[in-house]
């Protein structure tokens, strides 16, 4: 063996051994290891954004191509559609009142009392698929911190995992690592749930831990709860598709349809707690 | 003394057939032209030494390849999925171009390209760094020795070791979400895991692969050979 071979020999060895390094600290439960990523990500995600719109162009291109038919149909129905939501305007008006009422009455909580929502774009997905990451263009710049809920309008789409200075990294509710407890609205029940994607590449969830007595049906809303102090309670997570039971063990599980469509997101919220906001803003000034 | 750097020129047809082994007037030419060869070696030592040589426009190409194949992967075929699964376009690049360079440069471009998506796209840093640096590193090792750059017979060894790699990233993966998430099951189905994960991101990875093979095989020789002085590929 020469001498070149012998470095690159050592060489080799002195990486993997870094890289190991690297991967448990990283790795690790809990731990923060984004400042990688908070220098590198900025520069980086100017070019994520500019290719984001361009493959979005170029798929809404053949979007367009492949479902004329299917878009003209719906340009007739939405025309309908107008003019019923005109006629709905007025009920609108009345139910918002009764609903306000209604919420004083009983002492609901809302959630624009606690949070700001922040908008975001969705500039970059996970490039491997095992760890159903999401970029978004929002960073600690913005007002955003680590283990912020992000939703849509629809429902939980997860948490900020990493945030770096103009954009940041959320961790999907599909993702394995998102365990998490939530409520069965029909029946209040508390079930733990967990995603699968990165096994079968489905964007669902899985119900795995159900309470002896417990009872789940096919079409059941599951919801958040506030157990473990990460997700407010009452966000919509998605409806029950199926439910097994094992012959083995009698254990049953549960699959929940995202409320979210992950697949085509691209804009979403972020739910900046508004405590941390106002200590900010403290700073700040 | 000193060895002439000469090759010899080669006509658009010749230069495509001969990535393909199958082209008689790369032998005739070698006998012919023996002022051509390094001296002390036989033409299809002296092709291979140029085949494998690291210049500044191969750098260049890698670094842009690596930087923009992970882009394009992410903003593209993120709405391109076949069977639920989208090609890995940086790990098809970093096969072809193993293939094509030596061990030390096949590694650091792995390496490069493995670290590139763990700080801007992954959740754990360091692990596609070491996997793309050792796939790199074994399929350098592998297959450039044994193909000598004819493509029929890189892919043929190229495609069975992007299985390889597919049941590779699925263990590493799956071993660090348990680490990560205090996980106690690697997985939960496996037969499911293989067909609705593993084979439809091979299948993709293949398709991808035959797709791009014989055009970054083409570039990657011309952009080695533009260098030498002389060297005429088309």
């Amino acid at each position: 063996m020469n001498k070149r071979s012998k470095i690159t020999l050592f060489a080799l060895a002195v990486i993997t051994v870094a890289l190991i390094v690297i991967i448990a600290v990283s790795g690790s439960p809990n731990s923060d290891f984004s400042f990688a990523y908070k220098i590198f990500g900025t520069p980086v995600a100017a070019v994520q954004k500019a290719f984001s719109s361009a493959g979005s162009s170029v798929k809404g291109w053949f979007e367009f191509v492949f479902s004329y038919d299917e878009m003209k149909a719906e340009m007739d129905e939405l025309k309908e559609e107008n003019d019923r939501i005109a006629l709905l305007e007025d009920e609108k008006d009345r139910l918002e009142l009764e609903n306000s009422e209604l919420k004083e009455l009983i002492s609901l909580k809302d959630y624009s009392n606690k949070y700001s929502l922040i908008s975001a774009n969705i500039i970059a997905h996970d490039v491997t698929d095992w760890f159903d990451c999401y970029t978004i263009d929002v960073g600690t710049s913005d007002g955003i911190n680590k283990n912020d809920v992000v939703v849509t309008s629809s429902g939980l789409v997860g948490i900020v995992n990493e945030a770096g200075f103009t954009s940041s990294k959320i961790m999907t509710v599909v993702n394995e690592q998102n365990s998490f407890m939530c409520r069965i609205s029909r029946s209040n029940e508390l079930v733990r749930v967990r995603g699968v994607s990165g096994e079968t590449l489905k964007y669902e969830l899985v119900v795995d831990r159900l309470a002896e007595g417990s009872s789940v049906f096919k079409g059941d809303k599951i919801v958040t709860a506030e157990s473990g102090d990460v997700y407010p309670a009452g966000i919509m997570v998605g409806t029950v598709s199926d439910v097994t039971v094992n012959e083995k063990n009698g254990e049953v599980s549960a699959t929940i349809d995202l409320a979210v469509d992950l697949k085509v997101v691209s804009k979403v919220y972020v739910m900046v707690p508004e405590a941390d906001k106002n200590a900010k803003e403290a700073e700040n000034s | 003394m000193q060895k002439k750097r000469k090759i010899p020129k080669l006509i658009n047809g010749a230069a495509i057939a001969r990535l393909f082994g199958f082209n008689p007037k790369i032998k005739t030419l070698s006998e012919k032209d023996k002022d051509y060869l390094i001296e002390g070696d036989s033409f299809t030592e002296t092709r291979e030494a140029y085949d494998s040589l690291i210049t500044g426009k191969r750098i260049a190409a890698a670094v842009l390849i690596s930087f923009f194949s992970v882009i394009v992967q992410e903003s593209l075929f993120n709405d391109l999925r076949l069977f639920g699964a989208k090609p890995d376009l940086s790990l098809v690049f970093v096969v072809i171009i193993a293939s094509l360079s030596k061990t030390r440069f096949s590694m650091l471009y792995g390496l490069f390209t493995g670290l590139y998506i763990d700080v801007c796209y992954g959740k754990i840093l360091g692990l596609y760094g070491l996997l793309f640096m050792y796939f790199a590193l074994f399929v350098s090792a592998i297959v450039r020795p044994t193909v000598k750059g004819r493509v029929l017979i890189m892919s043929a060894i190229s495609v069975p070791l992007l299985l390889v790699y597919c049941f590779t990233d699925s263990f590493f993966s799956r071993l660090l979400t348990i680490y990560s998430a205090e996980h106690t099951t690697l997985y939960y189905e496996f037969a499911q895991h293989i067909t609705s994960r593993i084979l439809p991101e091979f299948l993709y990875d293949t398709i991808v692969y035959v797709i791009l093979v014989i055009p970054v095989t083409l570039l990657w020789t011309a952009l080695g050979k533009s260098s030498i002085k002389g060297y005429k590929m088309f």
